[in-house]
């Protein structure tokens, strides 16, 4: 037992150093991508809404103040930037289509382990490598943050990720069937874009949609955890973000698996 | 005549090459409809809370995205598939290929490629931007329509050049898939009316990095009285147009083949 554990344990170390030094392969890219995106996205996230704060006729939009949606918006660009997945969605997908799966089916290690791993390690290396930008922001501009609640967010945080990778593991699934998946990762994306809170604090829909957004798993790829940092939301509403991603993991695995096996039933081993 | 027989040609491979993954066909025009929704969701879920947001009232910024969706159409469109491709363009080297071509290589760049799927999506949007316009509770006169098309030409001109001069960077550093996404958070400023902002962050839209000339400035000028923008957009849209064929020219000077 203890064996198969060390040996599952080396074999998921090593996917995840695979990712990190094949994207540190070039430099200026990752640079651009870890640090230099993040921080302009950051920067005009923070400006639209600074300035639809400073010439609209408010002075609290639905309860809270400029300084909650600046905290706000400035952390939930940097959570959201973590929980999105678009790479290795893609180099799923692209693995399938053209038939490079083949390497990866006969080795004794499955496919969904091998990029999961891939995908925790290098988001876990971005997530620890750009901390320091939101937190010198809010620290700079004395943004209300609670530090103590950040432990538990990034527990709430890798959960997700689990998540996020099985949405995706379903949608590269799709490969097997079609010639191109491209477009439902886009698509994908777009939704959870907004059913995650990145573009706008999910507290701001009218109800009964409201309720809807934030009981859903996909609230805590960046509303759930955000609002709990910055006080608008408090721990029963991430207990019960919680319970929303396990429900969501099973159904989403289930149906994945189902993909899964379907899709390799008929795949034919020269590329989908 | 001899480029608009070549750009033809390129439209109807692009075609073709489109059409031949009927289901993908499909869902681009659905994803499409869905960054059309997550776009107009911002502002439908704010004037919730408001009516008002620097002078813009909701029916007003819808006409602001109407306008937005079909200049992104017309990007998408005929540019948007040459520039996203680039940054792969010069790192494989098949630029080299386009250099040795008896045309000019700005014009094989920019609209070698076409992305027929938006035709359709044009149609929508633009069903879109007159269900607005007919929403307003006023209609703009004729000459504001003259002025808000003039200014819409110009707007999608500054955004060529500006994508261009991204494009440019590439050539020099190569390998920058990157900079392409850094062109869409700052593109991103010119999504909302540039009303919103604060002065200091109005000029940087119209000035420095122009985005705000691209959908904001044609929609002001058709739904409120004309300012200073007026004159400003075609003069700095005609300026970058000729500082963007000398930054292409000089940085074709400074690419070095990068398959060699």
């Amino acid at each position: 037992m203890r064996k198969s554990f060390v040996s599952f344990w080396r074999k998921n170390r090593a996917a995840a150093k695979l990712a990190i030094l094949s994207q540190l392969e070039y430099r200026l890219n990752f640079f651009i991508d870890a640090y230099f995106q993040p921080l302009i996205t950051t920067t005009v996230e923070v400006t639209l809404w600074y300035g639809i704060w400073s010439q609209g006729d408010f002075t609290t939009l639905n309860g809270f103040g400029l300084d909650s949606y600046l905290s706000y918006a400035l952390w939930a660009t940097f959570v959201a930037r973590v929980t999105t997945n678009w790479m290795y969605e893609s180099m799923m997908a692209e693995d399938i289509e053209s038939g490079k799966i083949n390497a990866i089916l006969l080795r004794p290690y499955s496919f969904y382990s091998f990029y999961l791993s891939q995908f925790m390690g290098y988001k876990t290396f971005v997530m620890l490598g750009t901390l320091g930008i939101p937190l010198a922001a809010a620290y700079l501009f004395d943004l209300p943050v609670t530090f103590s609640r950040l432990p538990l967010v990034f527990v709430l945080l890798f959960f997700y990720l689990i998540f996020v990778h099985t949405v995706s593991f379903f949608v590269a699934s799709f490969g097997f069937f079609m010639t191109r998946v491209h477009s439902l990762t886009t698509g994908k994306n777009i939704v959870l874009w907004v059913l995650s809170g990145e573009l706008f604090p999910l507290d701001l829909i009218p109800d009964p949609y409201r309720q809807w957004a934030i009981a859903s798993p996909f609230a805590s790829g960046a509303y759930v955890p955000v609002a709990y940092m910055t006080g608008r939301v408090e721990v029963d509403a991430v207990w019960r973000a919680f319970v929303s991603v396990a429900v969501g993991l099973l159904v989403m695995g289930g149906a994945a698996m189902m993909m899964w096996s379907g899709g390799v039933r008929r795949y034919a081993g020269t590329g989908a | 005549m001899k480029y608009l027989r070549i750009w033809l040609s390129c439209w109807r491979m692009s075609w073709m090459e489109s059409m031949e993954y009927r289901t993908n066909f499909l869902l681009r025009i659905f994803v499409e409809i869905l960054w059309y929704s997550s776009q107009l969701s911002i502002f439908e879920v704010l004037y919730s809370h408001t009516s008002s947001i620097a002078g813009w009232n909701l029916k007003e910024v819808r006409v602001f995205m109407g306008t937005l969706f079909m200049l992104d159409c017309l990007w998408m469109m005929f540019f948007n598939e040459n520039f996203d491709r680039f940054s792969e363009l010069v790192r494989r080297g098949d630029l080299d290929l386009l250099l040795t071509k008896p045309v000019d290589s700005q014009f094989m760049v920019s609209l070698r490629r076409a992305n027929p799927i938006y035709f359709f999506n044009f149609i929508l949007v633009a069903g879109y931007f007159y269900w607005a316009i007919s929403h307003l509770g006023r209609t703009p006169d004729a000459a504001a329509f003259e002025k808000y098309f003039l200014l819409l030409i110009c707007g999608l001109s500054v955004l060529y050049c500006l994508r261009l001069f991204f494009a440019v960077i590439v050539l020099v550093v190569h390998n920058a898939n990157n900079i392409t996404y850094v062109w869409y958070q700052l593109y991103r400023f010119g999504t909302r009316p540039h009303s919103l902002y604060p002065s200091w962050l109005r000029v940087f839209v119209i000035f420095v990095l122009p985005v705000g000339l691209i959908v904001s400035v044609p929609s002001y000028n058709l739904l409120f009285e004309s300012d200073a923008t007026l004159w400003i957009s075609p003069l700095i849209s005609v300026l970058l147009f000729i500082l963007a064929r000398f930054a292409w020219l000089g940085g074709l000077k400074r690419y070095s083949s990068a398959s060699s």
